[in-house]
């Protein structure tokens, strides 16, 4: 089975320094912040008292949450990329590799990035982890919605990039308000496809299992929610990508794409 | 039915059906068959299974105390393997929602076979019905409801179990007085905290030997622990002298003697009717003390089992002349000398200190690791990334450096973390917490065990504690109570019982109280000398006793350990041995003295500490009184599921003894010795060790 060299080449960013890695740090003192500050001052003594188990597992994977879904817009409006990484224009417009395989490379891509950033966190998740109870499998969860919800927000970075990343500074405030609108304001109209709530559901007091209003478990009403909707957006994406390869044929006379590459 | 004949009746409606049956009747029939093998719990819930209940004594109980509860089931259907079920809901109303206690128990019951099962319940109120149900395979195969508002007395009990007593003289209404039961011996309870509401018991021209083992224990127990019980004598004497009576008794009749109408009056009053002779017991050496004689016959003699009374009446109370006397009843009643009628057991309403569970936690719990831990941690992490960050930036082709940071650093790092804050640090899942007091019932071979059991875990999951080694009774805990923090429980009896909090939810401290009579031997007699206390102690408890401390007269005193099985001797003097304990309590001279022997622990001091408030009235001791303290192990053993879990405990031994004066010591010593010189003269209860028998505590 041959690799899809859009998964390669993340594999080889990932392994060498660059700016991505540099923003990520940023992102992981943040999330070590928030760990530090929901540590547990008091005893295990109060907290029996209080009948209430500490919060830092919650408040981690909430920021590691709102950090990563960032990092996955930003990466995906290419405002960075892995050193050596090549954008999806170029993937597209610049070489003959069927859209398809471009579109997967490009989605296992980021799931494989996601993957990495959720190892450099897991120190931080697991120091949560060991004094906050909760269940592996509740960890599993949220850790599977994290991931999905950063693929949803990477094809929503690429999307806007592939509308409107020739202006910059739009791009730079369109992929911000999006994160704003997404997980606030999305999130507080319809909760269960909010991963601040998903991740209270999943490691709170007790572990609960919400339906949502077509009876579905709310755990899987939001993974697959995410994952349809970044499935839309990966076709969208096809369809621009396709759409930008025939109008460049057009453009150089019916000549294939990847000819000009040298 | 009806409708389905009237439509049956007429022409077309036959037919109508006929095409109906022919449509669907297959459908029906396949039905009906798959519904065949469901419909077996439903007829067995349908009668296959009879229960019959007996609540209390004679189906009456004091509410808010312990009662025995016997169910009689009766298989009329197959083989039966389940649980059998009683769901006690306490008073909680107020509080949005009654606490529902579920006593649970296996039940293995052939087909055509009965078999009675027992429990101990403490019923809370009467607005809400016992309920008992027979489960099996999560499924209720059959249930009964109790109304207990028409089985309730408010006034203490006094059972009479005899052949053709008749007491029924002593009933008597009022908020303090006694309500007369005369219950079958075999329904007795057998657990000793069954006993709850009585008063006294009467025993008459009856053996103990009916009782089971499990039933004479408990009813021991309950003397040992503060019980009352009066023996009539008889012509009949033979049943006294049965092996189990004979032990609690102060001496075995010999035979019969007659006492002349005469004496008989000069020692009871002239109200006697009495012209002939009245046979009464002929009693050898006994022991105790004689409470009532008439010339050199005793008549009623009183022996001292732990904190509890056994009175020998060595006459027929249900005979002539006494059986007619209308001084009986106060006979009776000064000489059972009954204690104002007490509250219920576990009070819950009084507002009280840290509770000594929640000292155990505080103080030997694994707590979290410290903030500066977490900061140095990750203080750690972040510059090691941020080093191979910078490093990689300078030597680019060294595309290790990079690799390393991202993934070799957090694999490292994911692992110490692990370990660090982890399974070492702070353990995850179950932990159980308990602090537990045994005090000596002097002179019985047995102690009571007070205990605060808590469970926790940090995950939310059913806990289960399954433990062995004592059989107490449980309530929830007064703290609980108080919090309105009320959880459900189920309590599983067998061979290996447990306490099931049905609140899953995690860093949820789930407590309780127990109680139990457990046997445990520690006699100590203390005679004050003028330079300090001397002090004579036998540990035949089967346990080893560690820092063990005296505190009398205003000085702690460090014993040191006492191996199971010693026995020590010790001169005390106040001057070189004692830490004055001052102004401040000895509690706290305890706890903080640096003596040679560890520390006692605090938890368990201040249970010790609350056990004399409760039942004494001050925390301090009373002049003339020593108390003994010292730390063992817990009787409480964690097993099964529950063997591995994180465990917290803390036990102390506290004794409370009355101090003989040196000089009376020695004159009491004599007069016992001529005391024994004497034919009948008492025996024990005179000697030194008789004076031990004020230990920690009273009955309840």
């Amino acid at each position: 089975m041959r690799i899809n060299p859009l998964v390669t080449e993340v594999l080889r960013g990932l392994n060498r320094q660059g700016k991505a890695q540099l923003d990520y740090l940023v992102l992981l003192t943040i999330q070590a912040v928030v760990l530090f500050l929901w540590w547990p001052k008091s005893g295990l003594g109060p907290v029996l008292e209080s009948e209430h188990g500490p919060d830092t597992l919650i408040a981690l994977v909430m920021t590691v949450g709102v950090t990563t879904a960032y990092h996955a817009l930003r990466a995906g409006a290419e405002e960075y990329l892995l050193p050596g990484q090549h954008g999806l224009r170029d993937w597209a417009f610049a070489t003959p590799l069927r859209l398809g395989r471009i579109v997967r490379g490009y989605v296992l891509g980021q799931l494989v990035h996601s993957v990495h950033l959720l190892v450099l966190s897991s120190p931080l998740l697991l120091m949560a982890f060991t004094i906050s109870g909760g269940e592996w499998q509740a960890l599993a969860w949220c850790a599977a919605a994290t991931l999905l919800q950063a693929l949803f927000y990477r094809l929503s970075g690429a999307l806007t990039y592939l509308v409107i990343g020739r202006h910059r500074s739009e791009c730079h405030f369109i992929v911000r308000t999006i994160l704003v609108v997404v997980y606030a304001v999305v999130g507080w109209l319809v909760p269960f496809t909010s991963h601040v709530v998903f991740t209270t559901r999943a490691l709170g007091e007790v572990a609960s299992a919400g339906t949502t209003f077509s009876g579905i478990p709310e755990h899987w009403a939001f993974v697959a929610l995410y994952a349809g909707v970044s499935m839309i957006a990966g076709l969208v994406i096809y369809v621009l990508l396709r759409r930008g390869r025939r109008a460049i044929a057009a453009s150089r006379g019916g000549r294939r794409l990847g000819e000009a590459i040298t | 039915m009806t409708s389905r004949d009237t439509v049956l009746d007429r022409g077309y409606g036959r037919e109508h059906a006929g095409r109906l049956w022919r449509g669907y009747g297959p459908l029906a029939s396949l039905i009906v068959l798959l519904a065949l093998p469901g419909a077996r719990p439903l007829a067995m819930a349908s009668g296959a299974i009879d229960i019959a209940v007996t609540v209390g004594f004679a189906d009456t109980f004091r509410p808010g105390h312990w009662t025995p509860l016997s169910v009689t089931l009766t298989n009329r259907g197959a083989d039966l393997a389940g649980a059998l079920e009683v769901q006690v809901s306490g008073d909680g109303v107020l509080r949005g929602r009654p606490r529902v206690s579920t006593h649970r128990r296996r039940l293995e019951l052939d087909r055509a076979a009965r078999k009675r099962l027992q429990f101990v319940v403490q019923p809370q109120g009467l607005s809400r019905p016992l309920v008992i149900r027979v489960r099996s395979g999560g499924e209720e195969l059959a249930r009964t409801e109790v109304d207990l508002r028409s089985r309730f007395s408010a006034q203490r009990l006094l059972l009479v179990l005899g052949r053709d007593a008749d007491l029924d003289y002593l009933n008597d209404g009022a908020v303090d007085g006694l309500r007369v039961l005369y219950p079958h011996p075999e329904l007795l309870p057998a657990h000793w905290r069954g006993y709850d509401a009585v008063a006294a018991i009467v025993l008459q021209g009856l053996s103990l030997d009916r009782l089971s083992e499990k039933q004479f224990d408990a009813l021991h127990k309950w003397l040992a622990q503060g019980g009352t019980l009066a023996v009539s004598g008889g012509v009949d004497y033979a049943l006294l002298r049965s092996a189990r009576l004979a032990a609690l008794l102060p001496g075995v009749p010999q035979g019969i003697t007659r006492l002349d109408a005469g004496a008989l009056k000069d020692a009871l009053g002239a109200s006697l009717e009495v012209t002939s002779p009245v046979p009464v017991n002929r009693l050898g050496a006994f022991r105790g003390q004689v409470r009532l004689r008439a010339g050199e016959i005793p008549l009623i003699v009183e022996h001292r089992v732990g904190r509890g009374r056994v009175l020998y009446l060595t006459f027929d109370v249900a005979s002539p002349p006494f059986d007619r006397w209308q001084g009986m009843r106060a006979l009776f009643l000064q000489t059972l000398q009954l204690p104002p009628a007490a509250m219920a057991s576990l009070g819950a309403t009084e507002p009280g200190p840290v509770p000594p569970l929640m000292e155990l936690i505080r103080d030997a719990a694994p707590t979290y690791p410290t903030s500066a831990t977490a900061f140095l941690f990750l203080v750690l992490y972040l510059g090691l990334l941020l080093a191979a960050c910078a490093l990689a930036a300078r030597a680019p082709r060294q595309n290790w450096l990079a690799a390393a940071g991202g993934w070799a650093a957090p694999a490292l790092f994911a692992s110490a973390a692990w370990l660090l804050f982890g399974p070492g640090a702070f353990p995850r899942g179950a932990s159980a917490a308990a602090v537990a007091v045994i005090e000596p019932l002097p002179h019985s071979g047995y102690a009571r065990l007070t205990l605060e059991l808590g469970m926790y875990s940090s995950r939310s999951r059913a806990l289960r504690l399954e433990y062995l080694g004592v059989e107490p009774v449980f309530a929830p805990h007064r703290q609980a109570q108080r919090d309105g923090k009320i959880a459900d429980w189920v309590f599983g009896d067998g061979p290996r019982p447990y306490a099931e909090a049905l609140d899953q939810r995690r860093y949820v401290l789930h407590a309780l109280e127990g109680e139990d009579v457990i046997a445990f031997r520690l006699d100590a007699s203390i005679v004050d000398e003028a330079k300090g206390p001397r002090l004579d102690l036998n540990n035949a408890s089967g346990r080893g006793l560690e820092a063990v401390w005296l505190v009398f007269a205003g000085y702690a005193y460090e014993v040191g350990p006492v191996a199971a099985g010693a026995r020590v001797e010790r001169r005390l003097i106040a001057a070189t041995h004692g830490v004055a304990t001052g102004s401040a309590s000895w509690r706290d001279v305890l706890r903080t003295s640096s003596g040679a022997s560890p520390h006692l622990p605090a938890a368990a001091l201040s249970m010790v500490q609350r056990r004399l408030q409760e039942t004494s009235g001050s925390e301090s001791l009373a002049p003339g009184d020593a108390l003994l303290v010292a730390r063992t192990s817990n009787p409480m053993r964690l097993a099964g599921a529950s063997a591995h879990w994180s465990q917290q405990e803390s036990t102390a031994v506290a004794l409370r003894i009355a101090v003989v004066a040196g000089d009376s010591a020695a004159n009491e010593a004599d007069s016992a010795r001529a005391d024994m010189s004497r034919p009948g003269g008492p025996e024990s209860d005179a000697t030194p060790h008789a004076t031990v028998d004020r230990a920690a505590t009273g009955s309840h």
